[in-house]
């Protein structure tokens, strides 16, 4: 097991280093200047080539992508051209908001979203399944900063249930934004545990169950929902990796202090340093939770185990 | 008889929790469109932190709300020749860390702005050197005579910064450490959420009203309304001309509406034909319908322009500029050689106001014969392809930040200037160019207005740019904050700001 979990460990490196090279390419090859873009529409030409010069910019792009990947390897990613600050510091005041956000995302999918599929397989094309299979559908096509905007209008300026917006301390902060963002998620959750325990609720095993005489409650939740959890794992894995790094509209509404809103400024203001950074974490992060969605496969289908020798 | 003892004791308690908690800390919570940068004055130079670092730090000089230039950190100052100013300084001002402020503080400022270079080190490129008389007294030579040297030093990313604290913080000065000498103290940041700023109680000037300041970066327009809405914020900066009818006479919110230094132009590209016909330029100037783009687009948060100066900026001509007249633009289109109109493009980039400005002139265009094809270029390539000429009109503005009108037609009309420092109409005129720099040496202030009155004449005449908006801004607030005066530059003092 832990020579499996190495050798994913170890395949990463290449992995990583080549998103970095492509984003650092992407960032160069399109037009607009960093410099130019910290100094405004009327900046002096002498002033534009000496913070040119000071950011480090007037050398060949390889020269400077093999400077970042050499620090990089020190774990050190630069500073930000736009703040000074240090990129692993700036990722690292961010980082904390959207991993709360998407971690409360997907617990209210996994939540909701699981046992809503469940009971709609169990009573399939019943009102409950209908409903439910709707209200999915509908969940899975609603644009975040629509229903952010109406979650805002019902529960802050109506009911002043709950605040509009920020994180400024205090569990209420965390709930409409974490509703706005989980629910896509919540509805394909839903849409795949169906389909999934429609499939195995047909299965042999499952009749041989029901034969038995076990009360249909164990047969659903400990028998089939088990072997139906499969895929679901694998797209919860997705959804958090995807979570994370998506969560730009979501965290602009609702003011969230979180890496997506950063990473989008930081293209706009073309800070390759902090863009690179920013995406190297992302990639990272994805690259973990498939490993570790990897590694739940194991626990939950013991069949699978010798692979993993 | 213990049932009343325990009542009034109750009461009295309750009065005096109460007095306790209306004379106690009053937080004031202020929201704006975005997050700072850097709370280091000489770090970048946007709006958002401005607005923080003008709480904490403080220059030379300042402009008063009537863009006067009024004392701040020096108490009165003499021109001593051509090219010397000399500054007396406030005497017991300290920084926030304990230092006292003098001269020596004045010169590190400056030096470190040039040497940095801070991103707003351009306004300082007139000075060549700091001398430090005594502790009190500072000299700032310049390299030629520079006219509006006060308007420049009175820019927030002039601030006084504290040596000691510079050094001692290194990388992590305007991120956790900010020391200067103003009314607030810097407290902490939270990135992407809030500052906390707390009173200075040792303030050399009037201290502050309130004793702790928030503020927030609320992106989203209409979520930092209903923050406003549900007192979530006590002002709240820039309403969006969509939110401002909404809010408009709600109870509990008061709407403040203030002009800017602000203006929207669309520019000429002059080195390429049809444009570099006057005429051409003059017809399309008669063609547009500014009113309709103020009413509709800007629902009032706009004045439409006459010249190329915002009416705020001291020396802006009171100019009646070029009235809606399809008919004349006909004729001088016509006289030009294009009686049946041609075809161009007019760039913009993303901003949704500028789309819909370009939208509105195509059809204004159309209407003479003119046939345009709308362009929205991302704002990085923007800046870059409008800077080396590659356009034929495109739509862009300028904030005169200073109030001088060098600051608000140099960049953008001498020849010197073409392209990425400001000229990207590419427009060059000998004898503008002659008054441009005469109204940056001529020291008295009626010359320098008939200097500047003349340059804006030719400007609206030769006509480089469509002429459209002065633009106006709206910060709504509670009811109950009192003592808020808009600032025209847009970084509003908060020190006078209190609850009721």
């Amino acid at each position: 097991m832990w020579r499996y979990i190495i050798r994913r460990l170890l395949s990463l490196i290449p992995v990583i280093i080549g998103i970095s090279l492509f984003v650092f390419l992407l960032m160069h090859l399109t037009p607009g200047d960093p410099a130019q873009l910290m100094l405004g529409e009327g900046a002096p030409a002498h002033q534009l080539e000496a913070l040119r010069e000071s950011m480090g910019l007037n050398k060949p792009w390889y020269v400077q992508y093999l400077n970042w990947l050499k620090n990089a390897v020190k774990l050190d990613l630069g500073r930000s051209l736009r703040s000074g600050k240090a990129v692993s510091a700036e990722i690292m005041d961010r980082l904390p908001a959207t991993a709360e956000l998407a971690a409360a995302a997907v617990a209210i999918a996994i939540l909701l979203g699981v046992p809503v599929g469940v009971l709609s397989a169990s009573r399939p094309n019943s009102t409950f399944d209908n409903v439910a299979m709707v209200g999915a559908l509908s969940g899975v096509g609603m644009p975040a900063f629509w229903q952010g905007i109406m979650l805002i209008l019902v529960f802050s300026v109506s009911l002043q249930w709950l605040p509009s917006s920020g994180r400024l301390g205090g569990w209420q902060y965390l709930v409409l934004p974490a509703i706005t963002l989980g629910t896509g998620a919540t509805a394909s959750i839903a849409r795949l545990t169906r389909s999934a325990m429609l499939d195995v609720l047909q299965q042999d095993y499952v009749r041989t169950a029901r034969a038995k005489g076990l009360r249909p409650f164990i047969v659903v939740y400990w028998h089939a929902l088990r072997n139906a959890l499969i895929p679901v794992v694998t797209m919860i894995g997705l959804q958090f990796g995807g979570l994370m790094s998506g969560a730009v509209l979501t965290e602009t509404i609702f003011a969230w202090p979180g890496i997506g809103r950063m990473l989008v400024e930081a293209i706009n203001n073309k800070d390759f340093p902090l863009v690179q950074g920013t995406i190297m974490t992302f990639a990272l992060t994805y690259a973990l939770v498939n490993l570790g969605v990897d590694l739940m496969y194991a626990v939950l289908d013991p069949r699978l185990r010798s692979t993993y020798e | 008889m213990f049932k009343k003892l325990f009542l009034v004791t109750l009461l009295v308690l309750a009065v005096g929790i109460a007095g306790v908690s209306a004379a106690g800390t009053q937080t004031l919570i202020v929201a704006q469109g975005a997050d700072p940068v850097t709370l280091d004055p000489h770090g970048e130079n946007d709006q958002p932190s401005a607005r923080v670092r003008v709480q904490i730090f403080e220059t030379l000089v300042n402009h008063g709300y009537d863009l006067e230039i009024v004392p701040g950190l020096a108490k009165s100052w003499e021109q001593i020749d051509e090219v010397t100013w000399e500054f007396k300084l406030q005497e017991n001002v300290t920084f926030h860390n304990g230092d006292p402020f003098t001269a020596a503080d004045v010169k590190y400022s400056f030096e470190r702005i040039k040497e940095l270079p801070s991103p707003a080190a351009f306004l300082l490129d007139s000075v060549q050197e700091v001398v430090v008389v005594d502790q009190y007294t500072v000299r700032i030579v310049l390299s030629e005579p520079f006219a509006p040297i006060l308007a420049h030093l009175a820019h927030p990313s002039n601030a006084i910064v504290n040596r000691r604290s510079v050094e001692e913080a290194g990388d992590d000065f305007g991120s956790s450490v900010a020391v200067g000498t103003g009314p607030f103290v810097f407290e902490d940041w939270v990135a992407g959420s809030h500052v906390t700023l707390v009173r200075n109680e040792e303030y050399w000037g009037e201290p502050a009203k309130a004793e702790k300041l928030v503020i927030r970066g609320i992106p989203e327009n209409t979520v930092r309304a209903i923050e406003l809405e549900t007192g979530g914020v006590d002002i709240a900066y820039n309403i969006d001309p969509m939110d401002e009818l909404r809010l408009d006479g709600t109870p509990g919110i008061v709407l403040d509406k203030y002009e800017t230094l602000s203006t929207s132009y669309i520019g000429f590209n002059v080195n390429k034909a049809p444009f570099d016909d006057v005429r051409v330029r003059q017809a399309i100037n008669y063609a547009l319908d500014v009113e309709a783009v103020v009413d509709y687009i800007y629902t009032g948060q706009a004045v439409a322009a006459g010249g190329p100066l915002p009416p705020l900026v001291w020396g802006a001509l009171d100019a009646e500029g070029y009235e809606y007249n399809p008919e004349k633009a006909k004729e001088l289109l016509a006289e030009a050689g294009y009686p049946d109109g041609f075809s161009t493009t007019l760039w913009t980039n993303d901003n949704p106001q500028r789309m819909m400005i370009a939208e509105m002139f195509q059809a204004d265009l159309a209407e003479i014969g003119i046939d345009v094809e709308v362009l929205v270029v991302p704002w990085a390539t923007y800046l870059e392809e409008t800077g080396s000429g590659k356009h034929d009109m495109f739509i862009l503005g300028w904030v005169t930040v200073t109030a001088d009108p060098d600051y608000g037609l140099y960049a953008l009309f001498h020849s010197s200037q073409f392209g990425d420092p400001g000229n990207r109409s590419f427009y060059a005129n000998e004898r503008v160019d002659e008054l441009l720099e005469l109204g940056r040496t001529e020291g008295d202030p009626e010359k320098r207005a008939a200097i500047y009155a003349e340059a804006q004449e030719l400007i609206i005449e030769e006509a480089p740019w469509a002429f459209l908006i002065a633009t106006m801004e709206v910060n709504g607030m509670r009811d109950n904050v009192e003592g808020f005066v808009a600032h025209p530059a847009g970084h509003h003092d908060l020190s006078t700001v209190y609850k009721k």
